[in-house]
């Protein structure tokens, strides 16, 4: 009776181990289901797939918690004292905010570093002698600064001094080069990660007088790393999804 | 039990002695093709095809997509070959791009880490100077005859204000173009290292003492000096994390070096030692 006993509960046991394998097996085949489909997908229309975009979402939480956060804020807003941009504005400084090219500053980063990032752009100092260092730029006098400032305020139709703002104009176009990188219009370049200059979105300070003046002078070089060692293509791909769908709604 | 023990070294050594490694025999989803297991990504691909047509990619052609790929698949064939004919070993343009890169790695392993604010503090607090605004002035440098005439227009100027009419009364010249507001940093290019020294210490509308200097007696009127004024952590954060990271990316490139030289077999003919 007591074998009889014993071999019932191995059976039981063995049921339920044999269970719990398939269980574990099949949870496995689902998830890497999800993730081939989640990879061979097109990113930019991930969002319209209720199933994967949940699946993204879960992964990517946890993610942008431990690899974005501190920089981007857990509530995706960025800072502006440290030039860290709001993902929650849908103003992108590379690209549309599509999540294909999301996925691509993750993957390799903007001025990281890495061959495949975004690393062409940078903002001179132009109130240093380094302005020369990687371009052929002559530094700017404080003058020559404040013109510009006052020009750019009447880009973004804000009250600016005429006469100064007529000089800073033929810095912006000339001299100073800055039409090269925001385009003779000051619009920026979303192709090399230049700044619209005539929108209120900034990227750092509050655009006042004093805090165009410091950009100018002091330069600007922000950097966003290159995740490729550290993610999977899946996740950085999750991440991309979330991230451009919290742009789009915040 | 020997049977199985010998079936399983069969095994093993049939195993042991065709073994190629693991293939592929199907593109993994992250991937657009494989060119001898080694894979292009997709994501390059989509890249590569959105730069050459300057379209999304989900507007592409077929024929369009292919014909990037193509590309591609050439790009990495010959790159394939390339370290087969041992390029890195003799071309010098090769040789330079991997330096570059293996370089750049450093850089790329600095970025990805993210300092604590902890250290970027005692960062900045040990390079607080750097930190400070540009400081700028708008002064004149003028020029006396003599050491006689400038000890004496010093006087009068410091007297009765340096008015135009007053310093040319004064028997002073301009020694140089009047530059209007400089950074300091352009100043000391433009007048030197002695009349800068001389001109950071002045006041707005001080008049200094004579310099002299090989191409005469120099006196400088400070119309505007604005000093460098320290700046607090929260503003100066982007370049403490800029400079962090260049020096952090810095030691890992020696420490690169250190590692690389530690176990490198480097023998120098005798001639060179």
């Amino acid at each position: 009776m007591g074998r009889l006993h014993d071999l019932a509960r191995g059976s039981i046991l063995a049921t339920l181990l044999g269970l719990a394998v398939v269980l574990a097996a099949a949870a496995a085949i689902h998830r890497h289901l999800l993730v081939t489909r989640l990879l061979e997908a097109d990113a930019d229309a991930i969002h319209r797939d209720s199933g994967l975009w949940r699946f993204a979402q879960r992964e990517a939480v946890p993610l942008y918690r431990d690899l974005c956060a501190s920089c981007h804020g857990t509530t995706f807003t960025g800072d502006r004292a440290r030039g860290i941009p709001d993902l929650t504005d849908d103003d992108w400084l590379y690209g549309s905010g599509r999540a294909s090219e999301i996925e691509r500053i993750i993957l390799y980063g903007i001025r990281s570093g890495n061959g495949k990032g975004w690393n062409l752009a940078y903002m001179p100092a132009y109130g240093s002698v380094t302005s020369r260092r990687r371009a052929p730029l002559d530094p700017l006098t404080p003058g020559d600064i404040r013109d510009t400032v006052e020009y750019l305020r009447t880009l973004e139709h804000r009250p600016a001094n005429a006469e100064a703002a007529l000089r800073g104009r033929e810095i912006f176009l000339g001299r100073g080069g800055c039409h090269d990188c925001h385009a003779p219009d000051g619009r920026g370049d979303a192709a090399i990660g230049a700044p619209n200059l005539a929108d209120d979105i900034w990227l750092y300070g509050d655009g006042s007088r004093e805090s165009v003046f410091d950009s100018i002078a002091r330069g600007h070089g922000g950097s966003c790393p290159a995740w490729t060692r550290q993610l999977t293509a899946w996740q950085a791909r999750a991440l991309a999804v979330y991230v451009a769908a919290v742009a789009k709604h915040p | 039990m020997t049977s199985g023990a010998i079936l399983g070294l069969l095994i093993a050594g049939y195993g042991l002695f065709t073994a190629k490694g693991t293939a592929l025999r199907r593109v993994p989803p992250e991937d657009a093709a494989l060119v001898n297991q080694r894979p292009i990504l997709m994501s390059d691909l989509v890249a590569q095809a959105e730069s050459t047509y300057t379209l999304p990619f989900t507007e592409l052609s077929r024929a369009q997509r292919k014909a990037v790929l193509a590309s591609m698949i050439h790009e990495e064939l010959y790159v394939q070959r390339g370290l087969e004919l041992d390029f890195p070993g003799t071309d010098p343009d090769t040789r330079n791009a991997l330096v570059a890169a293996v370089e750049q790695q450093a850089v790329a392993d600095a970025t990805t880490e993210v300092p604590s604010e902890a250290a970027l503090r005692r960062y900045f607090e040990a390079h607080s100077a750097k930190y400070a605004t540009e400081g700028t002035m708008w002064v004149q440098d003028l020029r006396a005859a003599d050491p006689v005439a400038a000890q004496r227009a010093v006087a009068t100027l410091r007297k009765g204000g340096a008015s135009a009419q007053a310093i040319r009364d004064a028997g002073l010249t301009a020694a140089g173009p009047n530059r209007g507001e400089d950074f300091y940093f352009a100043a000391k290019i433009h007048l030197g290292d002695a009349l800068f020294a001389a001109a950071k210490a002045l006041a707005d509308g001080a008049i200094s003492d004579p310099v002299a200097l090989p191409d005469g007696v120099h006196v400088l009127y400070m119309i505007t000096n604005r000093p460098p004024v320290p700046r607090d952590f929260a503003r100066a954060r982007e370049e403490v994390l800029i400079d962090y990271k260049r020096d952090r990316a810095a030691r890992l490139r020696a420490a690169d070096e250190k590692y690389l030289y530690g176990k490198a077999d480097i023998q120098i003919a005798d001639s060179l030692r």
